[in-house]
């Protein structure tokens, strides 16, 4: 493979780990939440409360469906 | 990926340094400093142009490289040392909550506690992944069990 195919591949693999991680249903989740959170803050409620249980809620089933997996 | 010359198994009889130049922790180590020096930059420009105090903000970001720099070698020793998991926990914890905290107040959220939440959100994930360890631990105790049996 050449040093440009290896790049072109290399750059998109590293942004997906960087970006979704090795889990995409959280990453899908989290994407949703904080546009839920935006919509929310736009209608005036202060959703701070939206997103902490829920990033901890996802790492338990991000585990769980891993766990199963296994 | 474990870098050469060190393991990740843990325990002072099987730790061992290279003395040799090690690529990848190079390689590694420039990723990581040119990822948050670029971040640096960034806050360092935005937060003192946009308050027309470039100059001072460029000297406080200075003394703060020189700064973390020396307290980084004073303490290479004791560092090394660390369990590498344990310090994926702690930077982990530390990014999610600050990370949580920006984003949302980029959306244009109101912390109730106002910067005070940084804190909250460290002990909240802190105690979650806690947790999860916990658990981690209990499920992976279960299964050997299973296994032996």
């Amino acid at each position: 493979m050449s040093a440009v195919v290896e790049v072109v591949v290399a750059v998109p693999k590293f942004l997906y780990h960087f970006i979704v991680g090795d889990d995409l249903v959280v990453a899908i989740v989290m994407v949703l939440a904080l546009a839920a959170t935006g919509v929310t803050v736009a209608n005036g409620i202060n959703a701070w409360w939206l997103v902490p249980p829920l990033a901890v809620v996802m790492t338990g089933v991000s585990l769980w469906r891993r766990g199963v997996a296994n | 990926m474990v870098p050469q010359g060190h393991c990740s198994c843990g325990g002072s009889r099987l730790r061992r340094v290279s003395r040799t130049f090690d690529a990848t922790a190079a390689f590694l180590a420039f990723k990581g400093v040119s990822l948050e020096g670029l971040e640096i930059a960034i806050i360092v420009v935005s937060v003192g142009a946009s308050a027309g105090q470039l100059g001072p903000s460029i000297v406080g970001g200075a003394a703060a490289l020189v700064l973390v720099g020396a307290v980084g070698f004073a303490l290479k020793g004791p560092i090394q040392r660390i369990p590498r998991s344990f310090l994926q926990l702690v930077v982990g914890t530390m990014l999610t909550s600050f990370g949580t905290f920006w984003a949302l107040e980029g959306l244009g959220v109101l912390w109730p506690q106002s910067d005070a939440d940084i804190v909250l959100l460290l002990v909240f994930y802190g105690l979650s992944a806690l947790s999860f360890i916990g658990l981690e631990r209990r499920a992976r105790h279960q299964a050997l069990e299973v296994v032996r049996t």
